[in-house]
């Protein structure tokens, strides 16, 4: 981190797109980010990738801890860093944390995450078994994220459901005892 | 009935009651095929022909579900095969007794395309993750048991708050769409 403080003139706008491009998970062995860092900056490629694997861990220690206020983040560096320059990656690194902070969330592991659904109400009126009936049935199409991708790929599987009339009250049931029990947790 | 060869015994109730539970023919056909032999065996005749001869007068019943047919027709379609009287009577009888189960029986048999089996829920909060140390977000996990042919399918998928009470919402609009039905 020191290289920083010893280039004399990287501008405001380059020490806040290295913050940036140092923050996804790949960037400390990115190779390519390292060589453009390093023509941006006039070091060698080694130091560039020190850099970034500094800024990395920085930024990723503020996210974990989720420190907020500047303090925190200023006793970070070391004593002989320059002091505007410890200000200005402080800022940008306070500037960033929300959009990183939700970034962060929405790709954790979980679940394949329900992405759409649709449902019509059919009536059937006869069938093999039965030449003249009136019976409602439900269908349930829904859009699931297909969990063997990349989040955000665009991948989706599709799934459609049939529920006769018992199974949807059933459903209801389940759903309304879940509804009361978050209402429960919320109050508290 | 139609007049046995071997007996000249009127069929006891319990055969009647047996032609009702001809829907059920999945599981209970054993048991079925079980009381026709003891049947056979109490009134001195093989079971073979018996089977044959169930297995026309099952045409019956069978037609008149699908047909929807009242306690009237039934008996009238008796009479003109040849059944006596008080037998048709007796049968007619049972039809209009057991009919609304056995209707509900056959639409139960009918098809279904995945249809939702089982559902297994699980809601928590995500306390922290590799990159958070404190989180503190609700999630719903879902697990869905589809009927697929003869084998059962999971989806199991996760939603965020908002989706759940989205999907809650959906669902009593369904149902209120099906109760307009019914």
């Amino acid at each position: 981190m020191s290289y920083l403080s010893h280039n004399k003139a990287p501008s405001k706008d380059a020490v806040r797109q290295l913050c940036a491009d140092s923050f996804p998970s790949g960037a400390p062995e990115s190779w390519r980010l390292a060589e453009s860092t390093a023509g941006t900056l006039s070091v060698s490629a080694i130091e560039a990738k020190e850099l970034i694997a500094a800024l990395h861990t920085l930024s990723h220690h503020i996210l974990f801890h989720n420190l907020t206020a500047p303090e925190q983040i200023l006793v970070l560096f070391p004593k002989s860093f320059h002091p505007s320059l410890k200000i200005l990656i402080t800022k940008i690194m306070l500037e960033h944390s929300p959009t990183w902070r939700n970034e962060a969330l929405s790709n954790q592991i979980s679940l394949p995450h329900l992405v759409e659904m649709d449902w019509r109400v059919d009536m059937k009126t006869a069938s093999d078994s039965v030449s003249r009936m009136a019976v409602p049935t439900c269908l349930v199409h829904m859009k699931v994220e297909d969990s063997s991708c990349l989040r955000g790929s665009g991948a989706l599987s599709s799934v459609t459901v049939e529920l006769s009339k018992e199974t949807l009250d059933t459903m209801l049931d389940g759903l309304g005892r879940i509804r009361d029990q978050l209402s429960v947790v919320a109050g508290k | 009935m139609l007049q046995l060869q071997f007996t000249k015994d009127t069929l006891p109730d319990s055969v009647s009651n047996d032609f009702q539970n001809l829907n059920k023919f999945n599981e209970q056909a054993d048991r079925f095929l079980h009381q026709l032999s003891e049947f056979a065996g109490e009134n001195g005749m093989s079971a073979g022909p018996l089977r044959n001869l169930m297995k026309s007068l099952l045409l019956l019943p069978h037609g008149s579900l699908k047909k929807n047919l009242t306690e009237d027709q039934v008996k009238e379609d008796l009479l003109t095969l040849g059944v006596s009287e008080d037998k048709a009577d007796h049968f007619s009888q049972q039809w209009s007794l057991h009919y609304p189960v056995l209707s509900r029986l056959a639409v139960g048999q009918t098809l279904m395309v995945n249809q939702l089996v089982d559902m297994e829920w699980k809601f928590g909060v995500t306390v922290g993750t590799s990159e958070l140390q404190k989180v503190g977000n609700t999630f719903l996990q879902l697990k869905l048991v589809i009927r697929k042919g003869n084998s059962t399918e999971n989806v199991y998928m996760e939603l965020t708050l908002p989706q759940f009470y989205n999907f809650l919402h959906e669902m009593e609009r369904a149902k209120a769409s099906m109760d307009c039905f019914s």
